[in-house]
């Protein structure tokens, strides 16, 4: 069995290449170019008819130029065709940016062969892509699996490095929630066996390429209505330049056709349109870029509209493990009795909860360093592990034995119970946190308090949402108590204790029938239902298969904060779209200014009035026109790649900052842009 | 200037006059059109009417019941017309011309009111009572109505597109709203001075010894109606400067204020509708920001604007009466315009160029400041949820407006909408200039007698009425021109209207947070104003530059 | 004749107005099926 081994490109942060960080390179430009002339066949151009009409422009003025040449109209025509590849340029170099990933993907898909098993029991090598939906296949170390599936026996390590970005290898096993597996992904250790979950060219690999390419991408309802929006402003200019070619005419102001469609061109707003997908395939990109796949537009979109988010508390809110926060003596016991005790009962215990305790004795919180007054791991200390049975860890020294562990446990191991311990021991259960005993040779010494604690920065993350207008509701399977002060610590706004999957399936509907949207991430089997229910429901790639068919996103880390980054992007998605609407619309003040004076000042005089630019001559206002009208799209290109800054903030507040700069801006700027190109046009002679 | 004082007076009376009224009257219309019960002379009306008035209409039936009734409309006062030399009260005056008589008949359905002719030379009392009027009463009702259905579209959810129902908001609105109202006024402008009595013409030996014919007539009746309506169809050819129909600075601050009572009353009834009276205070808050800049434009550019006369004269007096003088001329050419009242106190021909420009720009912004009774507020609202969807799109959310998600569905509607006018003015200039026929009846050569004819098309695409003058528009070219101006211009928007209000009927409600966008503070006023100015104020750009822009800057 | 003509001018408008109001409630129909799915 050959395994045609290639070397994806790791996708970490720390040395993205300029195309990933929005800035706009010529290398960049020159690549997209020749997919950006393919674009300009009219029936790609059909789903944006604003640049549609350009192109018929640019086609009507190159005839009119052949038939009477003139520098003006050669100006135009030229700059006309250079508005629409423009256009089509931005369209390419968004897709640009995913075409790096893809072809990394694509190197997963090479075809291999394939431990089938028979009905029958034998094993036959068959072709990977002869695979299909139920077929059981052995994957043993070293080898690819060959398609997406379930690991229905056995465990095994596996590198997922190609898919995820991550290096870390991760286990997957049959049964529970890390059962599913990618196709191309390697295993590493061990031999599973896995039933096949999808078709050939339908995998997830597949659908990754089709994602980050654009070449799937499917318009989301808002960007529909925006392209109605601009096409009826189209379709109202049209009807505006040629019922003025009969107007002018009748008063004696005759234009001719060229002129006409350079004034339609200007006023048509093809700075959106030509921007318009270009910003839809970037949005995409940038999800990419987190590491999260999104299954739909449509969902992207609802996650700009995200009203409440439902937050699984562990991992999400928490730390996954609970810490050590502080040491409860007995009477008669001294602090620094029960801190070496817990110390060493702590020295076998090598979970996050038993570092923690070592942590917090040394006194600095912070990592072990092997350096403190007590020494690691006395001379001839057996040490206790932790076991099911006992539900407890800790370690026999010459003379003393010492234990941790749950109350019950350890005072049965005592032999007694103590009524001050059972204080200590309520009180950090009413506080939220979890009690751990600590004793020695059949005396009980105190308590450790083991606390969930909160992720640094969750507080100052969900005050962002509060702020954006969405409520995050905390998920826990915790009592109300524990999970009341959690939800208090954290910040959260509200919170469902002691849910079941159930629960969770009839919040998120009660919150929908209120006409809100939510969006929840998870990752389990009997989180399916709500991922589906959930109007964007992000499901962890270490999940089941089920979960990752029922959500619309899949964040390839694993990392449940990520809706946080998900939402912001849907918000800014919108934004970038309405900022460029408005600019585009904007502009369209400052562009009569300049053309429609130079248009009629022959039959008007007193027109000259309105030349507030002074533009040098009639030809040089329409050219100058004309050429910004093309230049600020190639501008605007990076902004559309990158999106419009977002920053958690009120409505009203978000809009008067994008009004200002967008609405306000898009009337000034090509006041001064066209200015400025006036006084390098006028130089053309000729013009 | 010693009379800015009186100029600045009268607008402070009329302000004054609405501020006071304009709540009452606005939380009686919201009661009108979603009460359930009936009055006994309504249930009469149903029943001669056969029509059960408590069926929820679904919006198509509604559009459908709009169209049966305003065909009704047309055919029968076409036969009025027609036939008016068979029938009594026709004070001798002969049958009207087909393109005539069909221009009026849709004229008057449409709420428009444009006239060709001189009511004083062509029209009997009998045409002018059971026919004008009567439409002068009915076409308001509709317009109301279909407002009042989509305010309650948008307060409703999920009703499966039923927006209440056309006979009932119609009689209601004639019953409840306009006659009362209409009743008083008529009453009030009698002691005013003006004229109502069923007689004829009279010959009078003038004082330089010519002869002058003084028509009478139930002027008052109509006149209240008339300006309630927004209908501006005047008993005589000149209109509210005449004498009989306006004969003091009473009668006309009163017309004013008749003119805008129900249009920014249909605001506040919004408000109340939708259950949210800060959203029908920022709609009525644009309207009444355009109007005031319209207002102080047209104000300045006839008492201290362009021209040597004028300038001379120290104010615009040509084409104006002297008992009004040129603010009282200017206001009224202001409120007229920004409402779909055809009337006038004076000749907008003989404005100065910037001031007659400003009365036509506010016609092309499709009178929304405040525009005619009801389709002056369902204008601004389709704007409001135009400037919705690009200010929803900045604040990061899919927009949505009064809890209403506007998706591509409703932009094609709002799309169309907003296309529908322009196209039709637009393409009515192009034919007009491009026929013999349209350039034959101009007065005035050059870029004013293009604004004449501007001015004309305008007027009817959007349903005013008002009428520039300088026009001979009784020819069968421009009757049939402008009638199909109007009559398009009238249904098609009210179409595209009646459509969004069954699908928010049938839509959830989303509810607000604090990401949702607010759309009743001054920052939305402000939005939505610059929306009405820039989308569709720079459709018209070419041909006001052509027409009163050179004129002004001549 | 000239009666017949605007006649017929008026019936053939309204016609078309009516047409379009089923032609939007169609489009209505069909979008909210295509939401529906």
């Amino acid at each position: 069995m050959t395994v045609t081994q290639s070397e994806p490109e790791p996708r970490t942060g720390a040395q993205e290449p300029a195309s990933r960080t929005g800035v706009l390179t010529a290398a960049q430009l020159a690549e997209a170019l020749p997919g950006a002339l393919r674009k300009l066949d009219p029936r790609a151009l059909l789903a944006t008819p604003v640049m549609l009409v350009v192109e018929v422009g640019a086609v009507v003025t190159t005839v009119l130029s052949i038939a009477d040449p003139s520098t003006l109209g050669w100006f135009v025509t030229v700059w006309l065709w250079l508005t629409v590849v423009f256009g089509t340029l931005a369209e390419s170099v968004a897709e640009g940016r995913g075409k790096a990933q893809a072809a990394s993907l694509r190197a997963l898909q090479t075809e291999t062969s394939a431990r089938r098993r028979t009905p029958s029991g034998d094993v036959e090598d068959v072709p990977s892509t002869s695979l299909h939906v139920g077929d059981v296949v052995l994957v043993a170390a070293g080898e690819r699996i060959p398609g997406d599936g379930e690991v229905v026996q056995g465990v095994a390590s596996v590198d997922e490095s190609a898919v995820t970005g991550e290096s870390a290898p991760v286990i997957r096993e049959s049964g529970g929630d890390r059962s599913a597996v990618t196709g191309g992904t390697t295993v590493l250790s061990d031999e599973i066996v896995v039933r096949i979950t999808s078709e050939p060219g339908q995998s997830f690999v597949d659908r990754m390429i089709a994602l980050v390419e654009g070449s799937e991408r499917q318009r989301t309802p808002n960007e529909i209505a925006l392209n109605v929006l601009l096409s009826a402003l189209t379709v109202v200019f049209v009807v505006v330049c040629a019922t003025l070619w009969p107007i002018a005419d009748h008063n004696g102001a005759r234009q001719p056709v060229l002129v006409l469609v350079a004034l339609l061109v200007c006023l048509i707003p093809t700075t959106i349109g030509a921007l318009l997908s270009a910003i839809g395939i970037a949005g995409m990109d940038r999800l990419v870029r987190r590491n999260v796949l999104a299954m739909s537009g449509r969902a992207v979109e609802a996650a700009g509209d995200i009203d409440v988010l439902l937050l699984d508390k562990t991992g999400t809110i928490t730390l996954g493990n609970r810490h050590a926060t502080e040491l409860l003596p007995l009477d008669g016991v001294t602090p620094d009795e029960l801190s070496e005790a817990a110390l060493l009962a702590s020295l076998a215990d090598e979970t996050p909860e038993g570092r923690s305790v070592v942590e917090l004795v040394r006194g600095d919180g912070g990592p072990s360093t092997g350096s403190g007054s007590v020494p690691d791991v006395p001379q001839g200390a057996v040490l206790v592990e932790f076991s099911a049975t006992t539900r407890m860890s800790g370690v026999d020294l010459t003379g003393r034995e010492i234990r941790k562990g749950a109350a019950s446990a350890v005072t049965a191991w005592v032999g007694h119970g103590d009524p001050q311990l059972d204080g200590l021991v309520e009180r950090v259960a009413s506080s939220g946190g979890t009690p751990l005993v600590v004793a020695e040779s059949g005396r009980l010494l105190g308590v450790i308090h083991l606390k969930d604690v909160v992720k640094p920065g969750m507080r100052e993350r969900f005050d962002e949402m509060r702020a954006m207008g969405i409520r995050t509701v905390m998920i826990t399977g915790d009592n109300a108590i524990t999970a009341h002060a959690i939800a208090e610590e954290a910040g959260v706004d509200d919170v469902l204790a002691e849910a079941t999957p159930e629960d969770k399936l009839a919040l998120i509907r009660k919150e929908q029938t209120g006409g809100r949207l939510v969006a929840m991430c998870g990752d389990g089997t009997n989180d399916a239902p709500a991922l589906a229910q959930a109007d964007v429901g992000v499901a962890m790639n270490t999940g089941t298969v089920a979960a990752k068919e029922a959500g619309n996103m899949v964040d390839l880390d694993s990392d449940p904060t990520k809706l946080i980054d998900v939402v912001e992007i849907g918000k800014q998605l919108l934004i970038t779209r309405g900022a460029l609407t408005t600019f585009s619309v904007a502009n369209d003040v400052a562009k009569y200014f300049a053309i429609l004076p130079a248009m009629f000042v022959v039959a008007f005089p007193d027109l000259d009035v309105l030349n507030v630019m002074r533009l040098s001559s009639p030809e040089s206002a329409i050219v100058s026109a004309v050429v910004f009208n093309a230049l600020v799209i190639v501008a605007l290109i990076p902004l559309a790649l990158r999106g419009v800054r977002y920053t958690p903030a009120s409505a009203a507040s978000l809009l008067r900052r994008n009004l200002l700069i967008y609405g306000v801006g898009g009337l000034v700027a090509p006041f001064v842009g066209i200015k400025l190109l006036d006084l390098v046009i006028s130089l053309v002679p000729g013009l | 200037m010693s009379a800015l004082g009186p100029a600045l007076g009268q607008i402070a009376v009329l302000a004054l006059l609405l501020v006071l009224t304009v709540p009452l009257l606005a939380r009686y219309l919201a009661h009108t059109y979603t009460s359930e019960r009936h009055l006994g002379v309504e249930r009469v009306a149903y029943r001669v009417l056969r029509v059960n008035p408590d069926a929820d209409q679904h919006w198509r039936t509604y559009a459908l019941s709009v169209l049966g009734f305003s065909l009704v409309g047309v055919l029968a006062l076409y036969a009025l017309g027609r036939l008016q030399q068979h029938l009594p009260l026709s004070l001798g005056f002969g049958a009207l011309p087909a393109d005539g008589s069909w221009n009026t008949a849709v004229s008057f359905v449409t709420n428009t009111n444009w006239q060709w002719y001189s009511g004083e030379a062509a029209l009997g009392h009998l045409m002018q009572m059971s026919g004008l009027t009567v439409q002068n009463f009915v076409s308001a009702a509709v317009g109301m109505g279909v407002a009042a259905a989509f305010a309650r579209g948008l307060a409703r959810t999920e009703s499966r597109g039923r927006v209440g129902n056309f006979f009932a908001d119609l009689v209601r609105g004639v019953v409840r709203v306009l006659l009362p109202i209409s009743l008083v006024a008529a009453c009030v402008l009698v002691l005013l001075g003006v004229v109502q009595n069923l007689s004829g013409s009279h010959l009078l030996d003038t004082l330089t010894g010519g002869t002058q014919t003084l028509t009478g007539g139930p002027v008052a009746s109509q006149e209240a109606i008339k300006e309630l309506g927004t209908n501006g169809g005047g008993f005589y050819n000149v209109n509210s400067a005449h004498p009989f129909e306006n004969p003091t600075p009473f009668s006309n601050l009163l017309q004013m204020y008749l003119i805008l009572l129900v249009p920014f009353a249909m605001a506040g009834a919004f408000g109340h509708i939708v259950r949210d009276r800060r959203q029908g205070l920022a709609v009525g808050g644009v309207m009444a920001l355009l109007l005031s800049v319209s207002v102080a434009l047209v104000t300045w550019a006839e008492m201290a604007g362009p021209g040597t006369a004028p300038q001379l004269a120290g104010g615009a007096l040509e084409g104006k009466e002297v008992r009004f003088g040129e603010a009282a001329s200017a206001l009224f050419g202001a409120v007229t315009t920004g409402t779909s009242t055809g009337a006038v106190n004076s000749m907008h021909d003989s404005f100065t160029a910037p001031g007659g420009g400003v009365v036509l720009f506010n016609m092309m912004l499709g009178e929304i400041a405040p525009g005619g009774v009801g389709s002056g507020l369902y204008g601004m609202l389709m704007l409001a949820i135009l400037t919705v969807f690009l200010a929803g799109l900045m604040v990061g959310r899919t927009p949505e407006y009064l809890g209403k998600k506007i998706s591509q569905r409703e932009m094609v509607l709002v799309a169309a909408y907003v296309l529908a006018t322009p196209v039709l003015l637009l393409a009515g200039v192009a034919v007009a200039v491009s026929f013999d026929d349209g350039p034959a009846g101009v007065l005035n050569s050059g870029p004013h007698g293009f604004t004449e004819m501007l001015y004309a098309v305008t007027s009817a695409a959007n349903n005013n009425g008002s009428a520039f003058g300088g026009l001979t528009s009784g020819t069968p070219f421009w009757n049939t021109l402008l009638g199909l101006e109007m009559l398009f211009g009238r249904f098609l928007p009210m179409l595209f209207v009646l459509a969004l209000a069954g699908r928010f009927a049938a839509a959830p409600r989303v509810p607000a947070g604090s990401g949702t966008l607010p759309t009743h503070r001054p920052l939305f006023v402000v939005l939505l104003t610059g929306v009405a100015l820039v989308v569709v104020g720079l459709t018209y750009v070419p041909v006001l530059l052509l027409g009163p822009v050179v004129e002004s800057l001549a | 004749m000239t009666d017949l003509l605007y006649v017929v001018v008026t019936l053939v408008a309204f016609a078309a107005l009516a047409l379009l109001a089923g032609a939007l409630d169609r489009g209505e129909q069909r979008s909210t099926d295509a939401a529906d799915r």
